[in-house]
């Protein structure tokens, strides 16, 4: 019984995600052929990149104030 | 006081700016196929236009079409969208458009509407002649000597131009092509330094020259696998042999010999008395190769065989506004690279001399 209804309950699941088989009526991210996705993607990757580089500057920072010494 | 590292956020900010921009914003319409893309003279034809990018069915105000010959323009009698990206259009195309036995004629395609302006598509229907050849006889009606009258020519929406063979890659505009950008911005900068060194014998300057070629090699080298890449999928082969290429790829060579040379030479001052001057020698031949020749001659690259590529021929007007920021961006974070690496460098002396 409890598998049948189980059953019954994916079924109509899966019937309503079939609803988004038409790229062009998708909200959200996925609209526009998922480009939004590739967006935040890359948004990330260079979100990722800034991080990298402010904390290769501090640390940077951190040695330069440690040896302390002028440059020419 | 100014915040110190105000131009690194600016430069991080104008990327992150660039690529949302860059992707987010769409391309224009324009038409993708025709069905059907063949008919008889004298025939009735409803054709199947299929669109990209259009919104025919949301804003149809000003929907009109057109089969353009040369000094002929057919009208529709009957046009209507379908859907955003489809339309019906009804042509009698006149007999007397095929004038002998052997010719066939290829119509271009106009459509439009006052939201998505006016898309064409070139030689896009084939005219077959008629099955009985009328001698010089001016069938019924719908020939108009006028061309379409033309309200809007472009969107009213923001968007990038749709090229056919580049559609969406036209984007890469705003990374292959700021690489370059940043690459030159670095050389040139790189051989200020040089000058300056020679001048003033401070081996400060000649480490500015030489990180900064560093970097710019790195850069150059980026632009020309991502160049490789969109050569291969527009211009249908890794390396077409054209001039700004091969321009590119010997001042590559050029730079990386100053790699060389420079971690050939122990001593100091000979060092950067000798990759100083070979830099400055450098610096107009890479200008010559990768900017002059490639103008004298034919080339695939927008903007040469002719013209710079800044003119309103060359770059969409609408582009411009991400690719302005996206040049200074990337060059600002370039020269971020070459402080950083700089600083490492002085760094590694500084421990260096110590010992």
């Amino acid at each position: 019984m409890k598998g049948i209804i189980g059953t019954c309950l994916a079924l109509l699941l899966a019937a309503e995600v079939m609803a988004q088989d038409n790229v062009n009526d998708s909200t959200g991210l996925r609209a526009g052929g998922k480009i939004y996705v590739v967006i935040a993607v890359i948004a990330v990757i260079w979100a990722g990149f800034g991080v990298l580089l402010f904390s290769m500057d501090n640390r940077l920072r951190k040695i330069e104030k440690s040896t302390a010494k002028k440059i020419r | 006081m100014i915040y110190k590292n105000w131009w690194k956020w600016t430069g991080f900010i104008l990327v992150m700016y660039t690529v949302i921009a860059g992707l987010a914003i769409p391309l224009g319409p324009g038409i993708a196929s025709i069905t059907p893309a063949s008919t008889r003279a004298g025939d009735t034809v409803r054709i199947q236009i299929h669109t990209v990018n259009a919104h025919f069915l949301k804003h149809p105000a000003g929907l009109q079409a057109g089969l353009l010959g040369t000094s002929i323009a057919i009208k529709p009698f009957q046009i209507r969208s379908l859907a955003n990206n489809q339309l019906e259009a009804a042509f009698v195309i006149p007999s007397a458009l095929i004038r002998s036995r052997g010719t066939v004629n290829l119509l271009d395609l106009e459509v439009g509407s006052d939201y998505d302006g006016m898309l064409i598509y070139r030689q896009s229907l084939e005219v077959l002649p008629d099955t009985v050849f009328l001698n010089g006889h001016k069938s019924s009606a719908i020939i108009s000597q006028a061309k379409l009258e033309v309200h809007k020519v472009t969107p009213a929406w923001f968007n990038f131009p749709y090229r056919t063979i580049v559609y969406e890659s036209i984007r890469n505009l705003y990374f292959h092509v700021c690489m370059w950008f940043a690459m030159i911005t670095l050389f040139f900068v790189s051989v200020v330094y040089s000058v300056r060194y020679l001048k003033n014998g401070s081996p400060k300057d000649d480490r500015i020259a030489a990180e900064s070629i560093n970097v710019g090699v790195f850069f150059g080298i980026l632009g020309l696998i991502t160049g490789t890449i969109w050569a291969k999928f527009t211009w249908g082969d890794w390396w077409p042999n054209d001039a700004k290429l091969n321009g590119t790829l010997i001042s590559m060579l050029l730079y990386l010999a100053y790699i060389i040379l420079r971690n050939s030479l122990e001593e100091e001052q000979r060092r950067a008395r000798i990759s100083a001057v070979y830099n400055i020698f450098a610096f107009p031949m890479m200008f010559v190769l990768i900017i002059v020749l490639p103008r004298l001659t034919d080339s695939l690259h927008p903007g040469n065989g002719g013209n710079p590529g800044f003119s309103s021929y060359d770059l969409d007007s609408h582009m411009r506004f991400v690719f302005y920021p996206a040049c200074i961006g990337w060059i600002l974070i370039a020269v971020w690279l070459v402080t950083l690496r700089l600083r490492m460098r002085t760094i590694e002396y500084k421990i260096e001399d110590e010992i």
